[in-house]
């Protein structure tokens, strides 16, 4: 099986500050690419708040490029280097209604700059509920292989019943299919 | 009535994978199996300069025609949508622009084995430096999928360390 569910974490009562998957560099080091995917609701007093990601503990050397429809017209293309990788619904939007996000991070034990895709949505019963799909890249003078992902809000926390699954995909060969 | 797989069926199979050891100007994935409901190629890559953009064919179709798209691109400052067609499909990164530091791409190919329907593609395509894409294609054939050929239709070359792999998704 090439996609393996690794960890699993749920906020708890009282909300948190953050989500942190602390030991990616322990997992078994035949995965290849990283998945994440965030169900989450943010406490901020707004309709969409934006999620941050840290890799190995820091925001910096984080440029994104994202592209978002806001379902009244609103939305564009915007670029960044506040480590954004999504959005999410907000204290604003229907209530008990959670956003969520994908997050691909291929060859994340290279030592080369880490390209990240994701995809994200902010639901709402309204007109204002969110899409957006980001670009980002992480280049730190010294590139290393990612050892832990820290995911929180720009504007507020995250609720109780907010959960981030972390999977392992492990790239090979079936034998029979051929690449040149 | 719903199948219920029991003991559960492995799904996301890895199929090939490719790190290239030195730079070339495509690659193609060859003898895929009709075993698979769904197909899924993850790339990571960089090019040699300003390139156009990655293109795929399908059993070495160069039919005109035969690879309708459609696109949305953000630039970081503007969104742009639009349509491409020819003799290939367009799949990473709509704009002429730099894409020299890492790039990825994700192609899913639904029912790509069936015979009685033209083969339905969503792509995104992450360039951090250049542009962020999603797009929908089709390829006009109701040919079961056996090759898929990456190139650039720039003639700009992939760099050695990129990666390309293929997994079969079971349904």
């Amino acid at each position: 099986m090439s996609m393996t569910l690794i960890e699993h974490i749920e906020v708890g009562s009282g909300g948190a500050a953050s989500i942190s998957f602390v030991s990616v560099g322990d997992i078994p080091s035949d995965y290849t690419d990283l998945l994440v995917v965030l169900s989450g609701r943010s406490t901020a007093g707004a309709n969409v708040d934006g999620i941050r990601i840290a890799l190995n503990g820091s925001t910096s050397n984080l440029t994104h490029r994202r592209l978002i429809g806001g379902g009244s017209g609103s939305g564009g293309s915007a670029s960044g280097t506040n480590g954004e990788i999504g959005l999410i619904s907000a204290a604003n939007n229907t209530a008990n209604t959670f956003g969520n996000c994908q997050i691909y991070i291929p060859n994340y034990r290279s030592t080369s700059a880490k390209s990240i895709s994701a995809d994200s949505v902010s639901e709402n019963n309204s007109t204002e509920a969110y899409q957006g799909i980001y670009a980002m890249l992480w280049n730190p003078a010294s590139n290393v292989p990612i050892t832990s992902i820290t995911l929180d809000m720009l504007g507020g926390n995250l609720v109780q019943y907010s959960s981030a699954t972390l999977y392992g995909i492990t790239a090979g060969s079936d034998g029979t299919t051929t690449v040149s | 009535m719903p199948t219920v797989y029991s003991p559960p069926v492995s799904t996301y199979v890895a199929l090939a994978t490719t790190t290239l050891a030195s730079t070339t100007t495509e690659l193609t994935f060859s003898n895929i199996p009709s075993s698979y409901r769904d197909l899924i190629i993850v790339a990571n890559f960089r090019m040699s300069g300003v390139a156009s953009a990655t293109r795929a064919q399908f059993n070495g179709d160069t039919t005109s025609g035969n690879y309708p798209t459609v696109w949305m691109v953000g630039t970081g400052s503007t969104a742009v949508s639009s349509t491409d067609g020819g003799t290939s499909m367009r799949i990473f990164g709509q704009n002429a622009g730099p894409k020299t530091v890492g790039q990825m791409g994700i192609v899913q190919i639904m029912d790509y084995s069936a015979t009685d329907k033209h083969k339905t593609v969503l792509v995104r395509y992450s360039g951090a430096d250049n542009d962020i894409t999603a797009q929908a294609g089709r390829w006009a054939s109701t040919n079961a999928i056996t090759t898929i050929r990456l190139f650039d239709s720039g003639g700009q070359s992939y760099q050695i360390g990129d990666t390309f792999s293929l997994y079969g998704i079971e349904a």
